[in-house]
C-alpha cells in the first residue's frame, strides 16, 4: 500500500508537540509493516534537504510562504502539500491509496487531494479547538480554526480519533455520523524508557531528597492540563507527607502564575518547576519520581500516561477524557476529579502504600507493552485503511 | 394600468385611502395601545379593585406593578460593582433643586449637573483633603451612573450638584463611602500562619517529663501492636490479586479494533494447530527454512524476514503472548550452539506413564492419600500418572458407604534411574 501523511510537524523536521512523534512513529511502523510512506511536511532548518529517505520513510519537507495571519499561513502550507502530493504522483506514474492527515492543520489539504483526484482520505483528530481552549467556544480565529475541523470532517472519508471522549466531542460539535469515526489509541515506544538510573543522583541535580516522595506533572502550563489544581492540592498533601516533593516539566502561559501561588500559599519550598525538558531528561526524571499526576481539565488523550507507564510510574490522572478510558482504576493508576482535594486523595493514597504504587508502575508498563506499542497501533490503522 | 400598479408598489394609493378611510380604526388602535396607559398610571399606584365577596374567592396577591420612579427624596447612594467599578444612583426632589437655584440666582440656568466624585482612600474625609477629584457630567434626566475608576483597592465619595461655568460647584447631596475590593491576592505574603496542634498521643502544654505507670506503658505498647494490625490488615485488604496476564487480556481488549485483530489471529493461530500441531513461528525457527507459510513472507529474504521476528515487528507473526517464548525457547541462532547428535535430524526419545485401575461398591468411597478418587457408575475407577524416575508410593482406602466396612490396599511403583548412552 502506497500512503501519504500529511503533517506540519514530525521529529524530522519541525518538533511542536504530540502530532510529530506520532507522526513520525506511525510512519516507521507501518513501514516495517511492508507498505511505502511518504510524510510530506513542513521545511525545517533551511539546511534541511527538501526530500530525504530516513529509516525506510520517504519524506518531503516542502516550503511555502509566510503570513501574519496563522490560519492563512497554514492555508499556503496545504497549498504547498497538494502540489507536492500531486508531483509525487506524477513522477512514480501511481497514485497514493490513501492520504492520510493529521488535525486540522493540513485538512484543507487533504480535502483539495481529494477533490482534485479522488483519494481515500482518512483524518486522524488528536485535540479540537474547543479542548484547546479549555472548554470554551472562542470567537475570532479559534472560530475559524473550528470551521476547518469541521470541514475537515465532513469531507474526510474516514476519520480517526485518539479516545472515544475525542470522537463524542466530535460527533457533538460537528455533527458527524457515527460510522465514519475509528478509535485507535495514542502509542508509544516504551523502548525508550528502559535502562536503569541512580534516582538519588537524579534528584539530587533537582534538590531532592533521595526518599522524599515525588511527584512528576509533565505537559504544557496552560489551564487545559491543571497545573494551578495540582498547586492547590499541594498543602492538603503536605500535611501527611511534609517532605513530598513536586516537580513540574513544560512551560507556558500559566508558568508564573502559578510559581506565584505557590509562594503565596507558602508551598514554594516542596515544589521545582523546570521549565522545558524532553529527551533523556525528562525519561530520568520519569524514572526517579513516585508517581505521575496529570490533572488535566480536559484530555484528549495523555501521552504522559502511555509515558510514565513506560518507565514503570503509577499514574494520578483526572477522569476527563482519554484518561478514564486507559488508566484502570486501583490497577495501574488512580483515576480523580480534576479538584485539590481529589487530586491529594490520589496522591496521598499513592504514598500511603508504597508496595502497592510499585505494583501499580509494574502493571502500566505491562499494558503499555500489550496495546499501546506502535506495532500493535499499527495494525489498528491499517485494519483502518483497508475497511475502504 | 402599468401606472397604477406602480402607485400600489410605491404606495401611494393605500395611503390616499388610509387618510380618508381608515383613520378611525386607526385612532382607536392608538387609543388601545398599552404604552399610553402605562404612561398615564406610571406615577401613581393603579386604583384597588375591591373583590365581591360573593363572586370569587380572593386571588393570591402577586405583586406586578412596577416600582415608583421617585419617592421626592433627595440622596445619593454609590455601591462597589467590582474591583474597578463603582455604581452610583441618586433622586433629587424638586424642591431642593428649587432652592439650589434660588441660592446662585440669575446664573442658575448655565449650570450643568455634575457628579463629582472624590478619592477618600485612607482619609478621614471633611470635604476639602479628599487626594483628587473627578467630575462626571450627567445632564437633568439621568439618576444611575457607572463610573470606571481606573484603579482598585479605593473609597470614594461623591456629590451631585450644579457647576457654573465658572467652576464653581453647588452640592445637593453627599453620597455615603464606598470601597471596592482588591483585584489580586494581598501583598502581604511574609507571613505563613501555622496550626498549632499537640502531636497525637502527648499532652499538651506540658514541660517536663511524664511520669507513666507500667500498666500505662503496657496499654501503650498494646495500641501501638493493635495500630500495626489494623495498618496490616488495610494493606491486605487492599491487596489485588491480579496477574501480568489479566492486564495483558484487559488492555488487549480495551479498544475495540485490536479486539478484533487479536481475536482473527487466535482463530489462525488454534487452526494451524489443528493441521500442523505447533505453532508456525516455532516450527519457522527449528526448521530454519520457510516450509508452512510462503504466502505470508512471500517477497521478504530470510535474514529481514527473521529481523522483523525478532523485533517483533512483524503482523502477521507476533502473537500476543506467544511471541516471545517461542522466540526464546527455539531460536535459529542457537542452533550453531547445539550438539552433534542434536543437530543432526535423528532422534530417539522414550516416555513412562503409569496407569493404577481398580473396582469396588458404586456408592463406596475410596481415597488415594489425602485426595477423592472418582469413581465410574458401575464402580471402577483408572487413574494415570506420569512416570518419572523415583518411587510413588499408592495407598489406598476405601470406604463403604455405610462406613462400617473399610480396606486398605498399599503398594508402591519404582523407576529405577534412566541411563543414556549416547
Amino acid at each position: 500500500m502506497r500512503i501519504a501523511l500529511l503533517a506540519w510537524e514530525s521529529l524530522h523536521s519541525i518538533c511542536v508537540g504530540g502530532v510529530g512523534a506520532h507522526v513520525t512513529e506511525l510512519a516507521c511502523a507501518l513501514e516495517r509493516k511492508g507498505h511505502e510512506v511518504h510524510v510530506i511536511t513542513r521545511m525545517g532548518r533551511h539546511d534541511h534537504a527538501q526530500y530525504e529517505r530516513i529509516h525506510g520513510v520517504h519524506y518531503h519537507r516542502v516550503p511555502f510562504n509566510t503570513h501574519p495571519d496563522f490560519v492563512e499561513e497554514v492555508n499556503n502550507m496545504c497549498r504547498s502539500f497538494v502540489h507536492t502530493v500531486f508531483q509525487i504522483e506524477d513522477y512514480m506514474c501511481a497514485p497514493f491509496d490513501i492520504i492520510h492527515a493529521h488535525d486540522w492543520l493540513t485538512s484543507n489539504a487533504m480535502v483539495w487531494i481529494k477533490q482534485g483526484r479522488g483519494r481515500r482520505t482518512v483524518l486522524t483528530i488528536h485535540s479540537t479547538e474547543y479542548g484547546r481552549c479549555g472548554n470554551n467556544f472562542f470567537g475570532g480565529r479559534s472560530a475559524r480554526i473550528r470551521d476547518h475541523e469541521r470541514h475537515g470532517t465532513f469531507c474526510a472519508d474516514k476519520v480517526i480519533t485518539v479516545s472515544n471522549a475525542l470522537k463524542n466531542e466530535i460527533m457533538w460539535m460537528y455533527n458527524m455520523p457515527d460510522w465514519k469515526a475509528w478509535v485507535v489509541f495514542n502509542g508509544v515506544n516504551p523502548r525508550n524508557y528502559d535502562g536503569w538510573i541512580d534516582p538519588a543522583a537524579v534528584r539530587r541535580q533537582y534538590g531532592v531528597g533521595p526518599i522524599d516522595p515525588m511527584v512528576l506533572f509533565s505537559g504544557r502550563m496552560v489551564y487545559q492540563k491543571g497545573p494551578d489544581l495540582l498547586v492547590e492540592a499541594i498543602p492538603y498533601i503536605l500535611k501527611y507527607y511534609g517532605n513530598a516533593k513536586f516537580v513540574f516539566v513544560g512551560d507556558g502561559e500559566m508558568r508564573w502564575s502559578v510559581e506565584d501561588r505557590a509562594r503565596r500559599i507558602g508551598v514554594a519550598h516542596a515544589t521545582r518547576f523546570l521549565g522545558y525538558h524532553n529527551g533523556w531528561k525528562l525519561a530520568d526524571l520519569y524514572k526517579a519520581s513516585d508517581c505521575i499526576c496529570v490533572p488535566s481539565r480536559n484530555e484528549p488523550f495523555g501521552i504522559v500516561i502511555l509515558e510514565a507507564w513506560s518507565a514503570g510510574k503509577p499514574v494520578v490522572a483526572s477522569s476527563n477524557g482519554g484518561p478514564s478510558e486507559i488508566v484502570w482504576h486501583d490497577v495501574n493508576g488512580l483515576k480523580i476529579y480534576s479538584y485539590p482535594e481529589s487530586i491529594a486523595w490520589g496522591i496521598g493514597t499513592l504514598f500511603a502504600d508504597f508496595d502497592h504504587a510499585r505494583w501499580m508502575g509494574r502493571n502500566g508498563r505491562v499494558a503499555v507493552e500489550s496495546a499501546f506499542s506502535w506495532d500493535v497501533i499499527a495494525d489498528q490503522v491499517l485494519r483502518v485503511y483497508n475497511s475502504f | 394600468m402599468a401606472k397604477s400598479v406602480l402607485d400600489k408598489v410605491n404606495g401611494k394609493k393605500y395611503v390616499e385611502t388610509k387618510d380618508k378611510k381608515i383613520s378611525p380604526t386607526v385612532n382607536l388602535s392608538k387609543d388601545t395601545l398599552p404604552q399610553k396607559s402605562f404612561k398615564e398610571n406610571s406615577f401613581k399606584a393603579p386604583d384597588r379593585i375591591e373583590p365581591k365577596k360573593e363572586e370569587k374567592p380572593q386571588k393570591p396577591f402577586i405583586d406586578n406593578y412596577d416600582l415608583p420612579a421617585n419617592y421626592n427624596t433627595t440622596s445619593l447612594t454609590l455601591i462597589a460593582r467590582d474591583p474597578q467599578w463603582i455604581y452610583a444612583y441618586w433622586e433629587i426632589s424638586p424642591a431642593s433643586i428649587e432652592a439650589l437655584k434660588n441660592q446662585i440666582g440669575y446664573e442658575a440656568d448655565r449650570a450643568v449637573y455634575a457628579l463629582r466624585m472624590y478619592d477618600v482612600t485612607c482619609v478621614d474625609f471633611n470635604g476639602h483633603n479628599a487626594h483628587r477629584t473627578f467630575d462626571i457630567d450627567v445632564g437633568p434626566h439621568a439618576n444611575t451612573w457607572y463610573i470606571n475608576l481606573w484603579a482598585d483597592n479605593a473609597s470614594y465619595c461623591a456629590e451631585v450638584g450644579l457647576r457654573l461655568p465658572d467652576g464653581r460647584f453647588f452640592p445637593i447631596v453627599r453620597s455615603n463611602f464606598a470601597t471596592t475590593p482588591r483585584a489580586r491576592p494581598s501583598e502581604r505574603s511574609e507571613q505563613i500562619w501555622m496550626e498549632a496542634k499537640p502531636a497525637p498521643g502527648q499532652a499538651p502544654f506540658v514541660i517536663g517529663e511524664i511520669h507513666k505507670t507500667h500498666s500505662d506503658r503496657l496499654s501503650a505498647e498494646k495500641i501501638a501492636q493493635q495500630k500495626k494490625a489494623e495498618e496490616a490488615k488495610h494493606r491486605k485488604q487492599r491487596k489485588i490479586f491480579l496477574t501480568e496476564d489479566d492486564v495483558r487480556a484487559y488492555y488487549s481488549r480495551l479498544s475495540p479494533l485490536l479486539k478484533d485483530i487479536i481475536a482473527e489471529r487466535l482463530a489462525t493461530k488454534s487452526q494451524d494447530r489443528k493441521k500442523f500441531g505447533i505453532d508456525r513461528v516455532s516450527v519457522y525457527l527449528k526448521d530454519g527454512r520457510i516450509r508452512l507459510d510462503d504466502i505470508l513472507i512471500r517477497g521478504i529474504s530470510k535474514d529481514k524476514f527473521l529481523r522483523r521476528l525478532l523485533a517483533g515487528a512483524s503482523e502477521e507473526l507476533v502473537e500476543l503472548g506467544g511471541a516471545s517464548e517461542s522466540i526464546s525457547s527455539g531460536g535459529a541462532a542457537s542452533e550453531q550452539n547445539l550438539p552433534e547428535y542434536r543437530r543432526r535430524k535423528f532422534f530417539f526419545e522414550i516416555g513412562t506413564e503409569l496407569i493404577v485401575y481398580g473396582r469396588t461398591e458404586p456408592d463406596a468411597e475410596v481415597m488415594l492419600g489425602d485426595k477423592k478418587v472418582t469413581l465410574r457408575s458401575d464402580g471402577t475407577f483408572t487413574l494415570r500418572f506420569a512416570l518419572p524416575d523415583g518411587k510413588i508410593p499408592l495407598d489406598f482406602v476405601a470406604t463403604s458407604n455405610d462406613r462400617i466396612d473399610k480396606r486398605e490396599i498399599s503398594t508402591a511403583v519404582e523407576r529405577s534411574k534412566t541411563k543414556y548412552n549416547p
